[in-house]
């Protein structure tokens, strides 16, 4: 009897087990559902998901400048285009190969493939969240026009350093989904409607961007300087007049001391935009070795260490040539080349090993011949430029902010623009930003003077590339072949310069994917 | 009540009748000698009648008999019983007559006698395995059983290995490609597999086929290892002990420069960049290098970092029991520091195996194993090759340098270890609780039911010293992580003898599990005070970072096979499964698969029954699918990534996309097999084997698909590949003396596979398909081939590269980058047509045409083990080989790895090019510019061949002890890794560049059973 009793709970017991279990097994034990991540739905079907995305293209914009890396990697990518240009010595690592338009730049060896990628990202990801934003009905109108003119500055900067860089690019203003991912791209995009969307997106942030807004982000002064860029490139002068003349006296942005504009932090009335680093915050961005490609090795001298006056630690990758050396110490007040832009003589910093007969603070003399390997590696003039301040001078990786876009361009653009149209016109503009550095004011006003000033202010801030190619193959052929390297030292750019150098190769490994008429630039 | 009365009427009627034909009842559980596993199956008969029994799959048998009767029991492959009846209970041990064709052979919820398996299953002979000192079983299955590759994950105490069954069929890891790993009917991650103490396990099976494989579904296509823990028999107590002790050494087969041929290798490439000739020594070397070169004060930085090894382990289990209730209980610790001070692993087990009989229906079994371990990491850096001789480890003062040259760049790895402290804590428990249920006789009704828990803690702290901490003064990190596994299945088995030619067995399981993961990491930067480590996180200045993981990963199945035995001659297994998977998408989460296998015992066939020489037959063939999926969840959601900025200083998080497109379609891979295979035994059990050949197809591959930057992605996850392997594996064991005191047998396997990708998701406008190259994706190639240029020596001076396809004279305008005498001589053998299309004939020019794939599989590998066994010595060496397998060699065209023959890292010891040494085989050392094909030039053949293990033991039998209880002493010493003939510089051709080095060893084991 106790036996059945036991058989029969026993039996009940396994139905019930059984049937538990049965009833697990259903549809929706297979589902999946999101814990920790984020759904798309937030992102693009709320105001503050779109906010969002617009605070991560900042993060991506930032990467793409400077790639996220840590310990490893060169940070080259930063260097390339000012590696490509007229005014350094390419001595070493694998910046050189640029510096040197050694054939190593191909589209299958060498390539760009970070800038291909991370611009065209940020174009396509900018475009979902404009999409998004002109279709969401819950949402008020400033919080749109904001969210959409953020987003289309940088889908306009990015399609623009691509289209600068590689030529034949494709413009999109369609959301990418799985659904139409795989459509084969067939042609690049004609340049009328490469311009068209350009001038369009900044025009629209020009709108209604404000002039001020939080330190780094995009304001209606970067829209402004960046559409009078483009206009530039277009050949568009009144447009690049206007938008430069307007944003310098319609805006609250004024050039600097000399002394402070690569000062800190960048925070100042100049900057037009700005990369944002910080150290030992989050969201402060990775440590980079962009400084360390820059910075000699002067420590190796006897009675030198190294200092943050001079950069810090360095290994002599990219340094200035004499082409822009000279240009510098032509007027002998010009205070760029007074260790503010660039260091250019070094002085005794370790009392315990100065050499006897000398001082801390007696100008090191150079025991080297000035065409030997060691002069250049450790006591020629070098560009501090991305250097950090506050920091340990031996540390390899440095975090510091990145300004992409100031004022002093904006009137370098406008008097450019001033010339282009009436000869002789615009230099009062030019002289504005010699006055600034303390040199004379400038006389005649002519391309050379343009390119002359440009390289003064602005070189190695990755826009003289850009420059010598807008102005024409016939003036990046001259410039590279005169000027690239030192005479005799290093100056292999100058003999491997051929012009359809003038484009980057599109990377075959991204030529692959598309269609098989998709054309790779001229002589790639 | 009635009823029962009726029953109770009806038993004591049966009773009464039993009584008036003098007959009783006899029960018992046969089990074998050798292992005390029941025996289902054997055959029970009452002498001279046909009045007969089998055992059930728990060895028990019930049969009634006359009174003085005698029962007879035979099983194949044991000799044969015969008992006079005097007890109502007899249970016995039935002893091996030699062979192995019969012993029990697990197979996935229940066991069959290897003879009548039907799939391809091997089982290890866990003797033989478990001679190798390691707590990881996966290298101890090594070499043990045909076509089970093992590769080494890292050889760090506490490390992992994988097991490949059959050839790679994944690609880019997003299907698990590696074996299934189930312990006592569970499903334990390949991580969690070193946490098992080797002297529990009982058994090792290895599911091959897809036939065998079919029990275990989805995840169980790569393969399976099956693992059965000891269990309790009843009455008899027994406590084995085992203790071994482990000493090992560093192992390498290659020279570094020694310092004198450093510093000569960079005047060397300094040299080539100055026109020929030598610069000045104060030019190229740090002030304290010249120091150290005038003094001949160097550094040998493997003498210096490394120590010997050590492991030690005690193990000890206790097992008996009552009729109703068996234990088996077991304590494990084993420590091993390893070759590199800091690192150790350290691990304590405890298991319980619990069987309890309720009633004479039910029953249950409990399950409890509970582990404990503690890796601790030494520094992460030990550039033990590549540091400069020339530097010095301490200072005068005898304390540790930093920078051991003048250079920041270059940290001293004694310092980095001090400066670091690295640890895993982790806690693992997994319960079963599995409760049987008799219906019929023929109807049983199981549970399995297991819960399994681990924590892993890891901490670390790199100091504001440490090369990695500097930058950011100090880092502390702190991971924890919690696996959750549950696991339930319902399976009823329905088992019937039609008659003696019919059997039939009938298996129906559903089945759900469930996986779950969670991760939680803090990062602290910058700390004032560093006395706390990473216990001191708390305190950082720098910012903490919080990263969260979650994963839950269901599974549910249903699953029926029938068995079907025809005149013990002819063997049917069916397979049907359904399997869904939580990370498909919706719509195509199940998928149905079937599996079937015929075995034909041809030795039963009259016309062979009576040839002497064949002890057996057998030839199987079975041919069956099997799912298997991503092993990522969520792939099908679309989700968005954090992204952190800055506004003035003021933080703030942003959300978008990753590189990542979300699948708009994910479903299981699928794997077709092919097995068809032999089973043999001959000439009285002189030669024993099996051959296997297979061919498998796997579709709807699980791959990347690369999507043009232009979309703003970088890939999305697809299903659209092919991949076939196919392969022949080989097992021969010859008894060659069978002696009582004198045995020798050798063993060796064999096993060759060949895999190809044999098609892709996308075709251009003709048909063909468009290949991946920069992910590798190749059709008609290997997995993950190699891509490279053919070298062919080395530029001599006087020959004329500039004039050859490589050089700038040759009208191609190929133009390579310092090209001269020394360079690394590369040839033309392929170009291309006006259209891009690979041609086969030279163009005269060196480009990407003349690239070419290199297979990194082996050809074959395999082993060989002989074992002697003479008056209680015991003799076992066993050789591993791998014949045919390619690698590229880092140490020899890395910078990081010192390949690069520029003269700021040391280096693997190489014959490279001077004028003075014309070398042909590596090119002349150059500061700057290193010679593009270098890594061409590294491509090495990795076979070898490895002297395992080498082991004597001596066996006290029947020592007794003074209270006349038997005791068996074993003792042995064991060499491991004792000689390696290869061609491939590094410290082993199985682990990667700049990985844990590889150590021999000789361990002394002590085994007692009383």
């Amino acid at each position: 009897m106790k036996y059945t009793a036991i058989h029969k709970k026993i039996t009940k017991l396994a139905l019930v087990i059984m049937v538990l279990i049965f009833s697990f097994s259903c549809e929706d034990y297979l589902e999946e559902s999101l814990t920790t991540e984020v759904n798309q739905e937030f992102l693009y079907k709320t105001t503050d998901g779109l906010k969002a995305g617009v605070k991560a293209l900042y993060v991506i914009n930032r990467d793409s400048y400077i790639k996220r890396e840590f310990w490893w990697g060169e940070s080259y990518e930063a260097l390339v285009l000012v590696a490509r240009a007229d005014i350094s010595v390419p001595m070493n690592g694998t910046l050189s190969n640029f510096g040197k338009y050694s054939a190593a730049v191909s589209a299958t060896n060498y390539t760009l493939s970070h800038h291909w990628k991370k611009f065209n990202a940020i174009a396509n990801k900018a475009t979902s969240i404009i999409v998004a934003a002109e279709a969401m009905v819950d949402i008020t109108e400033s919080d749109r026009k904001q969210i959409i003119s953020e987003a289309k500055f940088f889908r306009a900067n990015s399609y623009f350093v691509l289209y600068r860089i590689y030529n034949n690019i494709y413009v999109t203003e369609e959301a990418i989904t799985p659904e139409n991912a795989f459509d084969l791209v067939l042609d690049k995009s004609s340049e009328e409607d490469i311009f068209d969307l350009l001038s369009r997106d900044l025009d629209y942030g020009i709108e209604n961007l404000n002039w001020t807004d939080q330190f780094g982000r995009v304001t209606k002064g970067a829209a402004k300087h960046l559409r009078a860029k483009v206009a530039m490139w277009e050949g568009d002068w009144p447009e690049a007049k206007l938008q430069a003349e307007t944003l310098i006296s319609d805006g609250p942005h004024d050039l600097v001391n000399v002394a402070d504009v690569f000062d800190d932090k960048m925070n100042h009335d100049e900057q037009l935009f700005t990369l944002q680093y910080e150290n030992d915050v989050n969201g402060g961005g990775n440590r980079n070795m962009v400084n360390w490609n820059l910075i000699t090795q002067y420590n190796k001298l006897p009675g030198m260490i190294r200092s943050e006056e001079y950069g810090g630690k360095g290994a002599s990758f990219l340094l200035p040539n004499n082409y822009l050396l000279g240009l510098l110490s032509e007027d002998p007040n010009d205070a760029r080349d007074d260790n503010n832009y660039f260091v250019t003589e070094y002085r005794y910093n370790d009392a315990a090993n100065v050499p006897a007969g000398f001082n801390v603070g007696d100008i090191v003399p150079n025991p080297y011949a000035v065409t030997s390997s060691l002069y250049y590696k450790r006591l020629h003039p070098s560009c501090k430029k991305y250097s950090e301040e506050g920091t340990e001078p031996d540390n390899t990786t440095k975090k510091s902010n990145f300004m992409v876009y100031r004022l002093a361009e904006t009137y370098l653009i406008a008097a450019e623009a001033n010339m282009r149209m009436v000869a002789g016109t615009g230099l009062f503009y030019l002289n504005k930003v010699r006055e600034r550095a303390g040199a004379a004011d400038a006389t005649v006003i002519n391309e050379t003077a343009i390119l002359d000033e440009r390289a003064r202010e602005l070189s190695f801030e990755g826009q003289r590339w850009f420059t010598l190619k807008r102005m024409g193959i016939n003036v990046l052929r001259h410039q590279i072949q005169t000027y690239a390297g030192d005479d005799g030292y290093k100056d292999d750019a100058r003999t491997n310069f051929q012009d359809h150098y003038i484009n980057f190769p599109i990377p075959q490994s991204q030529l692959d994917f598309l269609g098989p008429n998709y054309p790779q630039n001229t002589g790639f | 009540m009635k009823n029962i009365k009726i029953k109770e009427l009806l038993i004591l009627l049966f009773i009464f009748s039993s009584i008036i034909s003098f007959s009783q009842t006899i029960t018992g559980v046969i089990s074998s000698a050798d292992d005390d596993f029941p025996l289902p199956d054997v055959s029970v008969v009452e002498k001279g009648t046909n009045n007969g029994t089998i055992t059930d799959f728990d060895g028990n048998y019930t049969i009634k008999v006359k009174e003085n009767a005698t029962l007879v029991f035979s099983y194949l492959g044991m000799k044969t019983q015969e008992v006079l009846v005097t007890d109502t209970e007899i249970s016995l041990k039935l002893e091996n007559d030699g062979t192995t064709l019969d012993e029990i052979v697990v197979v996935g919820y229940g066991s069959v006698k290897k003879s009548d398996l039907t799939g391809a299953v091997s089982k290890v002979d866990m003797e033989k395995a478990q001679v190798v000192p390691t707590a990881n079983i996966t290298e101890q299955l090594r070499g043990r059983v045909a076509g089970v590759k093992v590769d080494v994950n890292s050889l760090r105490p506490g490390g992992t290995s994988k097991i490949t069954f059959r050839g790679t069929r994944g690609l880019g890891g997003l299907s698990d490609n590696d074996a299934i790993y189930i312990v006592d009917g569970v499903e334990v991650n390949a991580g969690d597999i070193t946490a098992i103490n080797q002297d529990d396990i009982k058994s090792i099976e290895l599911l091959k086929d897809a036939s065998a494989q079919a029990i275990y579904g989805s995840k169980a296509g790569n393969g399976v290892v099956l693992i059965t823990t000891k269990r309790g028999k009843s009455k008899k107590m027994k406590i084995s002990y085992h203790g071994f002790t482990t000493s090992s050494s560093i192992k390498k087969n290659f020279e570094t420069y020694s310092p004198e041929e450093f510093a000569q290798l960079r005047r060397e490439a300094k040299r080539t960049l100055n026109g020929g000739v030598y610069e000045d020594d104060n030019a190229i070397f740090e002030p304290n290098e010249l120091q150290a070169l005038n003094d001949k004060n160097f550094t040998n930085w493997e003498d210096e970092v490394l120590r010997n090894g050590s492991i030690i382990n005690n193990a000890i289990n206790i097992s008996g029991g009552s009729d109703k209730t068996k234990v088996f209980s077991s304590l494990s610790h084993y420590r091993n520091n390893g070759l590199i001070p800091t690192s150790a692993y350290n691990r304590k087990t405890f298991r319980l195996n619990l069987d309890q009989t309720i009633t004479s229906k039910l029953s249950a079994n409990f399950n409890l194993a509970l582990t404990n371990t503690t890796q601790d990491k030494e520094s992460e850096v030990y550039n033990l090759i590549t540091l400069s001789p020339l530097g010095q480890s301490h200072n005068d003062d005898g304390t540790i340098t930093q920078y051991p040259v003048d250079d920041n760049s270059y940290v001293n790895p004694l310092w980095n270890i001090a400066e670091s402290n690295n640890d895993v804590k982790g806690n693992n428990y997994s319960f079963s609780f599995v409760p049987k249920y008799d219906i019929t006789n023929d109807l049983t009704y199981k549970i399995n039911s297991n819960f399994s828990k681990g924590n892993n803690n890891n901490g670390k702290y790199l100091s504001s010293l440490h090369q990695y901490g500097v930058s950011d003064n100090g880092v502390a990190t702190i991971s924890n992580s919690l696996s959750e596994k549950y696991l339930v299945e319902n399976i009823l088995t329905f088992k019937k003898e039609l008659n003696d030619d019919n059997k039939l067995h009938l298996t129906a399981v559903q089945a759900i599990q469930e996986n779950k993961y969670e991760n939680l990491t803090t990062i602290g930067k910058g700390f004032e005070n560093e006395d706390n480590g990473y216990d001191g996180i708390a305190y950082a200045i720098g910012g903490n970072s919080v990263t969260r993981n979650k994963s839950k990963v269901n599974f549910s199945s249903f699953m029926g096979r029938a068995r079907y035995n025809f005149k013990n001659k002819y063997l049917f297994t069916a397979t049907y499964r359904a399997d869904g998977a939580s990370v498909n998408k919706v719509g195509s989460k199940w998928v149905n698969t079937t599996a079937f296998a015929f075995a034909w015992k041809a030795h039963k066939e009259s016309f062979l029954e009576n040839i002497e020489q064949i002890n057996s037959l057998k030839f199987r063939v079975s041919y069956g699918s099997l799912p298997n999926q991503a092993k990522q969840s969520l792939l099908s959601l679309a989700s968005a990534e954090p992204y952190q900025y800055i506004f003035d200083g003021e933080t703030v998080t942003g959300f978008l996309p990753g590189n990542r497109l979300v699948s708009n379609d994910l479903k299981h891979e699928v794997t077709a097999s092919f097995n068809i295979g032999t089973d043999f035994n001959l000439f009285n059990n002189i030669l024993e084997g099996s051959v296997n050949y297979y061919y498998t197809t796997t579709d709807d591959l699980l791959l990347f698909r690369t999507l043009p930057a232009i979309t703003g992605f970088d890939y999305t996850i697809i299903n659209g590949g092919v991949v076939e392997n196919k392969g022949l594996e080989l097992e021969l064991t010859g008894n060659i003396i069978q002696k009582e005191n004198f045995k020798w047998s050798v063993s060796a396997t064999y096993a060759h596979n060949r895999n190809k990708l044999v098609d892709l998701y996308t075709t251009d406008a003709s048909g063909n398909p468009i290949n991946d190259y920069e992910r590798r994706y190749i059709v008609g190639e290997s997995l993950n081939p190699i891509y490279a240029y053919e070298t062919d020596g080395i530029w001599q001076l006087g020959e004329d590269w500039e004039g050859s396809p490589q050089g700038d004279n040759n009208g191609m305008g190929s133009n390579q980058a310092n090209l001269d005498a020394g360079s690394i001589r590369v040839k033309d053998i392929n170009g291309r047509d006006d259209d891009g299309n690979l041609t086969g004939i030279p163009d005269g020019k060196i480009d990407d045409a003349d690239r070419k794939f290199v297979d990194r599989n082996p050809d074959w590998f395999g082993s060989f083990s002989t074992n002697i066994d003479f008056k209680g010595f015991e003799l076992f060496a066993d050789f591993y080989t791998v014949q045919g397998a390619t690698r590229q060699n880092p140490y020899l065209y890395s910078f990081n790895q010192g390949g690069t023959l520029q003269g700021k890292l040391n280096g693997i010891k190489v014959n490279y090019w001077t004028p003075e040494n014309p070398s042909n085989e590596f090119p002349r050392p150059r500061d700057l510019g290193v010679d593009p094909y270098l890594s061409s030039l590294s491509i090495k053949d990795a076979s070898y061949l490895r002297l395992r293990t080498l082991s004597l033991g001596y066996d006290f039998k029947n020592f007794k002890l003074s209270n006349n209880r038997d005791m068996d002493v074993k003792v042995y010493l064991t060499g491991t890794n004792l000689f390696t003939i290869t061609d491939y510089k590094g410290y082993s051709p199985e682990v990667s560049a700049g990985g844990y080095p590889d150590a021999k060893s000789y361990t002394l084991g002590l085994k007692v059973k009383l």
